[in-house]
């Protein structure tokens, strides 16, 4: 026991450490709902303030610390809430883009005010006395941070149970609108909630500075540590956030004891990491996922015509093909900037185009350059089979990272893939099959081809270029294939792609595994310019700087990830000042702040450029013929059956032991006083909530048990009342959607190809939908431009292109004028006829609803109360005490009876 | 208030519009709600009424109109400081924070000094919270939630209260219950707006009636004369030629 107690005492001072941060952390984003990805620059900041202080002003400690937590932490404090006020509307990705920003800045600019060839140390200011217990020494000063960090703690979980300003504080998380109709001010009390946080995190680093000479990179990942202690407290509790840094302390405190060497002396650097990804992998989703902070995503929708970008293309080709002739020594830059388009380019497939986060994109570069170096050399496998296995071996490492995209919501995604980029290097970089212990470098080489000089500089340049180009135009294509509007589908609205009928998760899988790929190609080719590679040039730090470059730089891909690859390795190579990487960091940082600050309508191409485009390339002036529109034939008859179905949500029975059936070829209509569980049966329906028991069939064929998109396929399809399109696509992208998703299915290969029969339905049936509801006017507009009629009719003819035999309209009139109304039931009326299909409605517009449907069931408490022709229905007192509530229902049933 | 004479409206509410996006919900709508008053607010679904109460508390912003407390324009004040001028919202759903005990969400409600008294008045109107007070609202049933959020209107002595649906999704029992602790609060002199499914319930205690159509009121009067037909007519959207003859 006694030869663990050392390390168990030190495992508990810098746990109480981490702990303190956490607590800080995780008050922070409980009240704010932002994930403060900056939290460890604050404990940076502190360490220097407090250096300054205390060791170049030589103020004595207290009052140093003092001027560190209690000044510089509110101060911070304050400038965070002032931000995270701004963005927290503004979609997760740009949340992360600009507290990734402040981190970059915190970072970068401590290193250009303090000089970092200079060694900082901060004296121990604490008492050196120590006493001995169980023969080990333990140092006073050990214990204070320790019973510091448990009183702070104690102290807040106290006031949020005692104090009215703390029980605030907790209402805010809960419900800051309820918390304003109470009196209370949620802005307030949020601003509170950020100084507190930054106080205890400025208190981390003060506590942290003593331990290792100052160093901002060092501090910033050690109090990064605080991540994994706050997902052992499930980024909510607060005393459990403290016990996780305890526990994460000790634990890489004793790993120290037992890993010397091998792969698992790398553990007590990546100790949390390894907790926080793995509480992210195995811990209970309701326990993580909790509230998902929904937030309205506004993308660019304009891109360029197609001849613009064919021809800016060309123009940008013959550019980069002249380089050679002018670059000099810089050629290898530019051999690099161009291979790393691939990588941009992958960045922007995932986080743009797929609404997915990577904070670990440089890893897979990283694996890309090192399996390359090893296929290539050690085993002796010729150029091009190496550079496709070295992009290959990414893939299974991209579809891991694609398992908490699955699991839970986009923050803990970037979580996971921030933890991930730093455990690959912490553990595996000096690895033998990474870049090994030496740090001389692997070999990159270049192909050994006779019939073509690729040796030069030149050369290889040349061969790099036409890789480049060939594979981003395959990326183009991609993104115009079925796949690119699955993945833009899946960034708006998975739960419309998987009530259209294709898996999401399939998609999410694919489009990591393509990105890794991608990634890891373009390392392997920028690695090979540069002939020889080590660890140091993939630091887990400028994933950070790629995500927040593929975040600010406007414009469409590829257009993007050119600019972002010349804005990161171009300009510091034509810059001859020695800290411009430093310098370009801050940069980088400012405007990933800067773009989330920005309003929505500010991230698109500026409009005068957009228009000069436009108005150049003679955009409208040529109209696409539309496909022509095919007919559809009948649908084979069947019948929605629903039978004693339940569902409960905790202590509530929203369903009731309700039975229905729906059948083709007529509609049926479901209506009830608000909260009479129709929205929840519906949902039962189509697979988005699970019953308690009671069994949904289609044709006979239970498919409670099934997922969306497989009742999808059976052919059920849906609407929603709060409308779920894909706000980024096309009137016609949106519709033509609906008629591939199904298609498209589990099948990874049908995501991207599908045979030219079937394509041309596909385009038959989206014009036979625009047609039916008289959209061909607006065929080429983006949704997000629209009038609610309008929206709703889109919805209405995605779910009609496609191959559903049963919708399920859910308030479609709802926003809807008279005129809409009367029209939409005529659509309504008109498919029926058509082509047989079922519809069940559920509808408040009891005109409507009286108009079209042919059997209406009516709810009330989640129970049925009533079913009949509408005739029967506007009669039945039961519906109308149901409605009026004038008599108790029972009464009416009973009158009913008995009449 | 006590400063207020009859004639200046408690809650007046003019010309209002707001919209959420590109929609507009309401089309410049007048209501007044004068001390004491109990006025019942009708209209189907999506007319515009949970948005008319979230306008008047602050929670969406007007985009043209008034919103007026005892005389005094609030449009530009924010939630909290009109709740703290006497007008007490208890919204749509569950008015409660889930993860706070009981008791920490009726402290939250009262005073900051008067914790004992405020404790006392709820329960005293709810003797079934007494029992529960240290379990988390959360694990509450729909109707006691309902309680603890109806329980600020007892306790802050609001000037007037806006109830959006607080009978929604609860047993027939516990709605008795619910009214008659309105009722109550009605009869101490609190003017009460109310949107409710249950129609006649509403108008048995109302003094007057507004009925709201897409986003605007269509009709307004004493509930005596309003129609069961007439509500019908509006209420379900059903346009009749015949008017009574729905059968």
């Amino acid at each position: 026991m006694t030869e663990y107690l050392p390390f168990i005492v030190a495992g508990l001072v810098t746990g109480a450490v981490y702990g303190l941060a956490g607590v800080g952390l995780v008050l922070t984003y409980k009240t704010s709902g932002v994930f403060n990805f900056a939290h460890g620059a604050l404990a940076t900041v502190a360490a220097y303030a407090f250096f300054v202080l205390n060791v170049e002003h030589e103020v004595s400690w207290p009052i140093a610390a003092a001027g560190a937590i209690l000044v510089a932490g509110p101060v911070m404090g304050l400038i965070l809430e002032l931000i995270t006020r701004r963005i927290a509307t503004a979609g997760l990705a740009y949340q992360v883009s600009a507290t990734v920003g402040l981190l970059l800045v915190v970072e970068a600019g401590t290193d250009l005010l303090f000089d970092p060839t200079v060694i900082r140390v901060v004296p121990a200011f604490l008492t050196e006395e120590s006493f001995t217990l169980l023969d080990t020494s333990i140092a006073w000063a050990d214990v204070i941070v320790f019973a510091f960090a448990i009183v702070v703690t104690a102290a807040l979980a106290l006031f949020f149970r005692v104090s009215r300003t703390g029980l605030q504080m907790r209402a805010v998380v809960d419900n800051p609108e309820l918390l304003s109709l109470f009196g209370g001010s949620p802005a307030f009390t949020r601003r509170l909630a950020w100084v507190l946080g930054s106080v205890l995190v400025a208190a981390s680093g003060v506590l942290l500075a003593p331990l290792l000479p100052l160093d901002p990179l060092q501090l910033t990942l050690l109090v990064v540590a605080a991540f994994g202690a706050a997902a052992i407290g499930s980024f909510s509790s607060l005393p459990l956030t403290l016990f996780g840094g305890l526990l994460i302390g000790v634990l890489a405190s004793l790993s120290t004891k037992w890993f010397l060497t091998g792969v698992l002396s790398g553990v007590p650097v990546s100790l949390p990491f390894i907790v926080l990804f793995a509480v992210l992998l195995v811990f209970p989703k309701r326990r993580l996922a909790g509230k998902a902070f929904s937030v309205a995503r506004s993308r660019p929708t304009w891109s360029a015509p197609a001849s613009a970008q064919l021809v800016g293309g060309a123009l940008v080709i013959a550019f980069l093909a002249t380089v050679p002739s002018f670059a000099g020594v810089r050629l290898t830059a530019w051999t690099v900037a161009v291979a790393s388009v691939l990588v941009f380019l992958s960045l922007s497939l995932l986080v743009r185009t797929s609404g997915q986060v990577s904070l670990a994109h440089v890893s897979f570069t990283a694996m890309g350059a090192a399996a390359f170096s090893h296929l290539a050399v050690d085993q002796e496998m010729p150029w091009l089979v190496a550079l496709f296995l070295a992009g290959l071996i990414a893939v299974p490492i991209g579809a891991v990272l694609a398992i908490p995209a699955i699991r839970l919501t986009g923050l803990y995604l970037a979580l996971a893939t921030f933890g991930f980029g730093i455990l690959l290097q912490s553990m595996f970089y000096s690895q033998d099959y990474m870049f090994g212990a030496t740090g001389l470098g692997l070999p990159e080489p270049r192909p050994g081809w006779s019939w073509v000089d690729v040796q030069s500089d030149e050369g290889y340049y040349y061969l790099v270029l036409g890789f480049v180009a060939i594979a981003t135009g395959l990326v183009i294509w991609l993104n115009k294939s079925r796949l690119g509007r699955l993945m833009r589908g899946l960034a708006d609205s998975p739960m419309a792609v998987a009530t259209s009928g294709a898996e999401v998760n399939v998609t999410r899988v694919m489009v990591f595994c393509l990105s890794a790929f991608l990634a890891a190609v373009g390392g392997a080719l920028a690695a090979v310019a540069q002939t020889t590679v080590n660890g140091d040039s993939y630091q887990p730090l400028t994933s950070l700087v790629f995500f927040v470059l593929v975040m600010v730089v406007l414009g469409g891909e590829p257009w993007n990830a050119v600019i972002a690859s010349a804005l990161f390795f171009l300009v510091p190579a034509y810059m001859e000042t020695g800290d411009i990487t430093t310098w370009t960091q801050v940069g980088f940082g400012v405007a990933g702040v800067v773009i989330a600050l920005l309003p929505a309508a500010a991230r698109e191409v500026p409009r005068p450029i957009r228009e000069l485009v436009d108005r150049v390339s003679r955009r409208g002036r040529r109209t696409k013929a539309a496909p022509v529109a095919g007919q559809r034939p009948l649908v084979e008859a069947g019948t929605l059956e629903v039978r004693d179905l339940n569902v409960r949500f905790g202590g509530v029975h929203a369903v009731d032991g309700v039975s229905l059936s729906a059948p083709t070829g007529s509609i049926t209509g479901l209506i009830g006083p608000n909260g009479a569980g129709k929205t929840t049966t519906f949902n039962a329906c189509s697979g988005i909530n699970r019953p308690s028991s009671g069994t949904v069939c289609l044709d006979g064929h239970n498919v409670s048990r099934r997922g969306p998109a497989y009742r999808a396929r059976r052919g059920i399809g849906r609407t929603f009342q709060k409308m779920e399109l894909f706000e980024s696509l096309t009137v016609r992208e949106n519709v033509a959607l609906g008629a591939e998703a199904a298609r498209s299915g589990f099948n990874p290969l049908s995501h991207v190809f599908s045979n030219p029969v079937r394509s041309r339905r596909a385009a038959a049936d989206t014009q036979h939908a625009i047609e039916l509801c008289a959209l061909s006017e607006l065929a080429e507009r983006p949704v997000s431009a629209l009038s609610t009629g309008q929206r709703r009719l889109v919805e209405l003819a995605r779910c009609l292109a496609g191959d559903f035999r049963i919708l399920l309209l859910d308030e479609p009139s709802s926003g809807l004028d008279h005129a809409e109304t009367e029209f939409f039931g005529t659509i309504l009326k008109n498919v029926v006829a058509e082509r047989g299909l079922g519809i069940l409605l559920v509808e408040h517009d009891m005109s409507l609803v009286l108009d079209v449907c042919a059997y209406i069931y009516v709810l009330d408490f989640g129970k049925p109360i009533y079913d009949g022709s509408p005739e029967q229905v506007t009669a039945s007192p039961i519906v109308r005490a149901a409605y009026l509530g004038d008599a108790e229902v029972e009464t009416a049933i009973e009158l009913e009876v008995t009449a | 208030m006590s400063t207020t004479t009859a004639t200046t409206p408690v809650l007046g509410i003019n010309g209002l519009t707001a919209r959420y996006g590109a929609a507009t919900v309401l089309r410049g709508v007048d209501l007044q709600v004068k001390p004491g008053e109990v006025v019942a607010l009708l209209g189907p679904n999506g007319a515009g009424k949970t948005t008319l109460m979230r306008t008047a508390a602050g929670l969406v912003p007007a985009s043209a109109g008034t919103v007026t407390l005892a005389g005094v324009d609030v449009t530009r004040r924010s939630p909290h400081r009109r709740a703290r001028a006497g007008l007490c919202l208890v919204p749509e759903g569950r008015g409660i924070f889930p993860s706070l005990t009981v008791r920490e969400n009726l402290r939250l409600q009262g005073a900051p000094r008067q914790r004992k008294e405020t404790l006392d008045r709820i329960v005293e109107a709810f003797p079934v919270l007494g029992e529960r007070l240290g379990a988390p609202a959360a694990r509450l049933s729909g109707g006691q939630q309902q309680m603890i959020a109806l329980g600020r209107s007892l306790v802050t002595n609001p000037d007037v209260v806006m109830l959006d649906e607080v009978s929604m999704g609860l047993a027939p029992l516990v709605i008795d219950q619910i009214f008659e602790a309105l009722e109550r609060l009605a009869r101490t002199g609190t003017a009460l707006l109310v949107v409710e499914q249950y129609v006649s319930r509403a108008l048995a205690m109302a003094d007057s009636v507004y009925v709201l159509s897409r986003g605007q009121v269509s009709w307004h009067g004493t509930p005596s004369e309003i129609t069961e037909e007439e509500i019908m007519r509006r209420y379900l959207a059903v346009e009749l030629p015949g008017g009574g003859e729905v059968a």
